[in-house]
């Protein structure tokens, strides 16, 4: 075998992995109901956005190249609800029936989610301030559009969706230290970052940590050290490894939601990327009391990393 | 075209697509700005504080009947962080910008203020620790033609417009 085809077969077998449309399914119930969590719950700030002095809108080079104004009190209330129909759509249409009309209709709402996230992602980041925890979950809800996540058995459609979300999902950690050492130089971990960052915005768990430095300064090496090997999460044949990395990652938002209440919850969520959720909708399946088909979750070629 | 083992092709150029996406965002990571968001870099927590440093906040002092209070920049509607992006902590708050401020303050509380001003609270650090009590810096001050209480006199040079996107 000459070597271009050992690559196109690497490549093929890498972005094209078979995954059960189950999982899938589960995925894009798991990342809508995120949107819904975001728009109802976390964001509760971008609202306010509506009624915030015109003279502090700053909008980015999206918002400046789609003439998008800012917000008013109207326009948010309408893209709120339109949000909220799409995306609760979404999860019901999310389902493991083989109907070509269905998804149709899961392709039209995860479209609709996906744009009316964008501007709603537009409208709260235009005003100066850009959270970088949303492109995993706008990765997460363009690849639902072209994989709507309807239908039975197997798919390489499902398998490339999630594996481009697995990539830029990991992609960050990696990226978050390079910018580390932009901006502060190698001796990032040397700095009292933590530190500001609970004085600023501290939770009961932070404030018990302001006054130790060295724990914190252990903090700081363990945090960018866990975001340079954070790749080791793609390293698919060795799946503890990538296990191990994944319950890193895991521990390292349990720790910054403690300390000063940082979930990146749009972002971390897309780790369930990684898991096989099948076995979720088995589960909620069976505990109601239904017949579930559980043929496809052996399918060969399916990567079970949790 | 690659072979599929359910019913439909997945077309090749899916990949690459993925592929340009992960480009774009690492490109991001290492020469874009805030601007190119979603491609923005990943660059929250990482500046550094000097651990013998200060840490800084910002925020709204506003006369209430009871005296004045301190409110955090949701309520004229911003994160603390984007009234802090725009508002240098040691230039003066221009007075058309503080008149947005109390105007947009009226707008959505009641009873209205007649005056408001816009304080930096400081933080000593040592060894990378808390130490020592804030203190406060008012760069701003506003107050309706009907207040006869007292003003402070800001002292500092003007802020100049904010320079946009610029990390």
């Amino acid at each position: 075998m000459t070597a271009p085809v050992r690559l196109a077969r690497w490549w093929d077998g890498y972005w094209y992995e078979a995954v059960p449309l189950r999982r899938l399914a589960v995925f894009s119930r798991i990342i809508h109901l995120t949107v819904l969590v975001t728009v109802w719950r976390i964001d509760t700030w971008v609202p306010l956005h509506a009624s915030a002095p015109r003279s502090f809108w700053e909008p980015v080079w999206l918002a400046r190249v789609a003439h998008i104004p800012p917000p008013t009190g109207t326009t948010m209330t309408l893209l709120r609800v339109l949000l909220t129909l799409a995306a609760v759509g979404a999860i019901a249409a999310a389902r493991p029936v083989e109907s070509p009309l269905l998804r149709r209709v899961a392709r039209s709402l995860n479209a609709a989610v996906f744009a009316g996230y964008g501007l709603w992602l537009i409208w709260a980041f235009s005003w100066s301030k850009v959270d970088h925890d949303r492109l995993t979950i706008m990765v997460a809800l363009a690849v639902l559009v072209a994989v709507p996540g309807v239908g039975a058995g197997t798919t390489r459609r499902g398998g490339w969706a999630l594996r481009t979300v697995q990539v830029v999902f990991v992609a960050a950690y990696p990226l978050s230290a390079l910018s580390k050492i932009q901006k502060s130089g190698w001796l990032w971990a040397n700095q009292a970052t933590f530190a500001r960052a609970i004085i600023r915005r501290g939770t009961w768990f932070g404030n018990l940590m302001v006054h130790q430095g060295f724990l914190l300064k252990v903090g700081q090496w363990a945090f960018i050290s866990l975001e340079v090997v954070s790749v080791l999460a793609l390293w698919r044949s060795r799946p503890r490894v990538q296990r191990a990395t994944l319950i890193a990652i895991l521990l390292l938002h349990v720790f910054t939601w403690l300390a000063i209440s940082i979930h990146f919850l749009p972002h971390s969520i897309c780790l369930t990327a990684f898991l096989p959720l099948e076995r979720l909708e088995r589960r909620w399946r069976s505990a109601r009391g239904d017949a579930a088909d559980t043929a496809e979750s052996g399918a060969p070629g399916v990567t079970h990393v949790a | 075209m690659v072979e599929v083992g359910d019913d439909r092709r997945v077309p090749r150029w899916w990949s690459v697509a993925s592929v340009v996406v992960l480009a774009v965002t690492v490109l991001g990571g290492f020469v874009l700005t805030d601007d190119a968001w979603p491609f923005a870099p990943f660059r929250m927590f990482s500046v550094g504080n000097n651990p013998n440093g200060v840490v800084r906040r910002m925020a709204l002092v506003v006369d209430t009947p009871t005296g004045p209070d301190a409110v955090g920049a949701a309520r004229v509607g911003l994160r603390r962080a984007e009234l802090e992006e725009q508002t240098p902590w040691n230039r003066r708050v221009p007075d058309d910008r503080l008149e947005d401020l109390a105007r947009t303050y009226n707008e959505r509380n009641q009873p209205p203020v007649r005056h408001l001003q816009v304080v930096v609270f400081t933080t000593q650090m040592r060894n990378g620790e808390k130490f020592g009590e804030e203190t406060q810096a008012v760069i701003g001050d506003w107050a309706d033609p009907s207040w006869t209480g007292e003003r402070v006199e800001v002292e500092l040079p003007e802020a100049p417009p904010w320079p946009g996107y610029n990390r």
